[in-house]
């Protein structure tokens, strides 16, 4: 277990997506109220940052073609991605959202484009 | 000292003025800065040319541009496989050291010199060709669209100008060995015009201190004039964690022939693109290449071949192994102008497998403007088929033994057609150092073939 | 075949084929279930603007098991719309189906619209196969971007055979994504371009799962001041062992203000994969027409012959009558092809 400190949980704006490293991975951070989500920010279809998407239907929508990355499964609504996204387990102390990027909650492996 | 994205035109000024540069390049300089100032770096999302290679990943500007400190001798360069030996140029960390001529050459007048000094003592020549290439003009085929052409443009540091005069067949070859010593940004610069009905071979050696941390970004331009020939060899024969773009580009005249031979096996990501613009009717470019890559490199090696003028044939043939966690790039790129009539035009890109992890992407492009030709391009990639192991092993060579010998046979075509002093034998040398390196014993064969005549 | 008998017949069997705003209403959940997994709203612009307008094109289902044999064409459906601007079709063949369908006609159609964005959606599941054949010949003023993609399960085999005649500028690049062991994608394309026209097609296949098979075989031909554009994509994904790909583009010129390109995209990451890709680019042999002139025929029919000729592998694929009425077109373009 390795939990990180990500963000503070009051920079994150309710369904929107944001950007952060934790220990050289590039994390998709979603805040749906109470909850935050994380996921591994680089597309599975193409190399593609997913914060820069809309958060639809409990997914983050991939802005380049449109796939929609489940929020806790990480797996694509739709072609053109086949593959799901490394889902990672997150927890909130004091305030602060910390992010355990060691392993993948969803067994998914890192998109290497 | 400013990293090469905050190059800007004042200090560039000031470095010309100091160097005693004519005000004629100190201005082409100015221009390629301004220009340079005007681009971004490129971007593999919207750059058809860098659309296999994400520059921001493999690349990193943020270096200085390393002090010419002229430190460091280089390695035994291939000259040394030479039997009577060749012109040796010596570029280490950016700044030309040392120009060794030889009797043969220097007898028939060829010209191997600093091509700072040449701007001033070889003004007419230097002047009508350097960045003639690279500089985009009215109707030219120019190639600084891309940003880390400009660069050079703008700030070359040291480089080396070589003139073969008309009708000279000189047998002996010139090399220009790049070394690196020195961590940070290298832009070594080569300008090369072989007069009308002259022969002459051109090795450009690359080497570096392995581990150092380098990016090295190349300008060659190579002007044959009437039926002239011209063999090249440019060896990307790098020590690890050197990051190298190189355009090397000739201008092929009436009649002129040129065998091209691009060697790259080191280096951590090479980009190179060996181009031929074919502007005078019958002219002729073979570009070969070989590539091999291990854990951890990237090349994208990116042949253009432009007919611009009629019946002028080119054949590219480029070979690759990869083993390891790597990556290989082929982007071969065919043009034919509507007035190139007659053209005659070939590709062909083979990738070979050897181990997991590999990977090979190919984009072989076409575009033809011209009906009365011909052209064509083939590209397979693979793994070792399972039929010629097979065969070898038949007849008492084990399994390793056997791996060798077609991974060094399938190279050795191309070496023998190059047939290049000096060039061949260090190639070889290098080739199956790096099988003996491979562990052969997870070398993979595809035994699709085999399988299926089983079941015929 | 009459067509009350086919409908008849089909609804015998169970088929779905209605007009997509129908197929909509009448079957919601099955419709919803599967609308936008191929292709979603937000693929590329086109596909956007095609999810938040269309109307009209094809719904089809074809239960399990069951294998349509005559051709299904747009002119059999019920509630048929007049070829619509932003068509939507989404064809489901459930395990171990067969249909092939049919679209557009060799009869040049005349729009006012100059732009057609149609999306079409096919999924392909276990042991079904799908054969889904266009013949597009829009009048010259039209801007023709359209996205195909069909998704192929296990042992499921996806063809698109994909004439391009018409059209000012044509987009279009069927694709075939293999998802499911030992998938096969098939696509047999053939584009004409004459004065004034762009043929931009191609197509794409991903591997996505082991044992896959990727066949194309681009015709194109270019006339004129027409210019033909292949434009393909292989992709092997890592994990997609076993998987093997062939392609081979021929490009034919017919005189001297042509243009053909051809942009082939090859990106292979699993490292036994068996790819190979083949192109060539040729002129009309001024020697073979002649041997034909020896032998009384003329110019034109010569040229019309070589023509044929050198489409022969697709057009056999076609049925019969659209063969027949594509021969019939291409006699029509050649006269006077030699200039």
């Amino acid at each position: 277990m390795g939990f990180v400190a990500a963000a503070a949980l009051d920079a994150l704006t309710d369904a929107t997506p944001v950007q952060v490293e934790v220990d050289d991975v590039p994390v998709c951070l979603v805040r749906t109220g109470g909850d935050v989500f994380a996921l591994h920010d680089v597309c599975s279809h193409q190399r593609w940052s997913l914060a820069d998407g809309l958060v639809i239907d409990g997914g983050v929508e991939c802005s380049l073609h449109g796939s929609t990355f489940d929020l806790t499964t990480g797996a694509p609504s739709s072609l053109p991605a086949t593959r799901p996204v490394p889902t990672f387990a997150t927890r909130v102390t004091d305030g602060t959202v910390e992010v355990d990027v060691t392993v993948a909650t969803n067994g998914a492996p890192t998109p290497d484009h | 000292m400013t990293t090469l994205s905050r190059i800007d035109a004042a200090s560039l000024a000031s470095t010309s003025e100091a160097a005693g540069e004519p005000t004629w390049l100190a201005e082409r300089r100015q221009l390629a800065a301004r220009r340079f100032g005007d681009q971004a770096w490129p971007d593999s999302h919207t750059d058809e040319f860098w659309r296999s290679t994400p520059f921001d990943v493999r690349f990193d500007v943020e270096r200085e541009l390393a002090a010419a400190e002229g430190g460091g001798l280089p390695p035994e360069g291939v000259l040394a496989g030479v039997e009577g030996g060749g012109v040796q140029v010596t570029i280490v960390d950016g700044a030309l050291t040392s120009v060794v001529q030889h009797p043969a050459a220097e007898a028939a007048g060829v010209v191997v010199t600093d091509l700072r000094t040449a701007a001033t003592d070889h003004a007419a020549l230097v002047e009508a060709h350097l960045g003639r290439l690279t500089t985009t003009t009215e109707g030219g085929t120019g190639s600084d669209e891309d940003r880390t052409i400009t660069l050079n443009d703008a700030a070359w540091t040291g480089g080396v100008f070589i003139h073969v005069p008309a009708e000279v067949e000189l047998d002996v070859p010139i090399s220009v060995h790049v070394h690196v010593t020195a961590a940070g940004a290298h832009l070594p610069r080569v300008l090369a015009v072989v007069g009308h009905h002259a022969r002459a071979t051109l090795y450009l050696e690359h080497t570096s201190v392995d581990g150092v941390s380098a990016l090295v970004d190349e300008v060659a331009e190579l002007i044959v004039e009437d039926g002239a020939q011209l063999r090249l060899a440019t060896l990307q024969d790098w020590g690890s964690g050197v990051e190298h773009l190189a355009l090397q580009k000739a201008e092929v005249h009436r009649d002129a022939r040129v065998l091209a031979l691009a060697f790259t096996t080191g280096g951590t990501t090479v980009r190179l693109r060996p181009e031929f613009d074919l502007v005078g009717p019958g002219a002729e470019v073979r570009p070969l290449g070989i590539y091999m890559a291990s854990e951890g490199q990237w090349f994208d090696l990116q042949p253009y071949v432009r007919h611009i003028a009629p019946r002028a044939s080119s054949d590219v043939l480029f070979k690759g192994a990869l083993q390891g966690e790597s990556r290989t790039v082929f982007r071969g790129n065919v043009f034919v102008h509507r007035d190139a009539v007659g053209t005659a035009t070939d590709e062909n890109n083979r990738s070979l497998i050897l181990t997991d992890g590999a990977r090979a992407d190919a984009t072989p492009f076409l575009e033809i403007e011209c009906s009365d030709i011909t052209a064509g391009h083939g590209s397979a990639t693979g793994q070792i088929d399972a039929r010629h192991l097979y065969y070898l092993q038949a007849r008492g060579i084990d399994r390793d033994t056997a791996l060798r010998m077609i991974v060094t046979g399938y190279f050795t075509e191309i070496l023998d057609e190059a047939d290049l002093p000096g060039v061949s034998d260090r190639a070889l040398a290098v080739i199956e150092r790096r099988i003996a390196a491979a562990d052969l014993s997870a070398v993979q064969v595809n035994d699709l073939n085999l399988r299926e005549e089983g079941e015929a | 075949m009459l067509y009350h008998q086919v409908r008849e017949d089909l609804e015998k069997e169970g088929v779905i084929f209605l007009d997509t705003d129908s197929g909509l209403q009448e079957h919601e959940e099955l419709f919803r279930k599967h609308f936008a997994t191929v292709i979603p709203s937000n693929d590329n612009k086109f596909a956007a603007l095609n999810t938040a307008v269309w109307s009209g094109g094809s719904f089809i289902w074809i239960p399990e098991g069951v294998k349509v044999d005559v051709p299904l064409q747009a002119y059999f459906r019920i509630n048929k719309q007049n070829m619509g601007q932003f068509e939507r079709t989404l064809i489901i063949a459930e395990p171990g189906s067969y249909v092939h369908y049919v679209e557009g006609c060799t009869a040049p159609i005349y729009s006012s619209d100059s732009l057609h964005s149609a999306v079409v959606e096919i999924i392909v599941k276990e042991g079904a196969r799908v054969r889904y054949t266009t013949i597009q010949n829009w009048s010259n003023n039209v801007y023709n971007l359209v996205t195909k993609r069909a998704v192929a399960e296990k042992n499921a085999t996806m063809e698109w055979i994909d004439g391009n005649i018409g059209s000012k500028v044509t987009m279009k690049y069927p694709a075939v994504w293999l998802t499911g062991e030992g998938a096969k994608g098939e696509v047999l394309s053939v584009a004409y371009a004459n004065d004034g026209q762009h043929q931009d097609a191609g197509a794409k296949m991903v591997h996505a799962a082991p044992y896959t098979t990727s066949n194309i075989l681009s015709k194109s031909i270019s006339k004129g001041s027409g210019r033909t554009s292949y434009r393909g994509l292989v992709q092997i994904d890592e994990g997609a062992h076993h998987a093997r790909s062939a392609v081979k583009c021929d490009a034919l010129m017919l005189d001297d203000s042509a243009r053909t390109d051809t942009y082939p995209y090859m990106q292979i990451d699993q490292e036994d994969a068996t790819i190979e890709h083949e192109a060539t680019v040729s002129k009309l042999s001024d020697d073979q027409v002649f041997y034909m002139q020896q032998r009384g025929i003329d110019e034109d029919e010569a040229t019309a012959m070589i023509v044929r000729g050198f489409i022969e592998p697709i057009s056999r694929e076609l049925p019969m009558e659209y063969s027949v009425e594509l021969n019939r077109l291409i006699a029509i373009e050649m006269e006077g092809a030699i200039g």
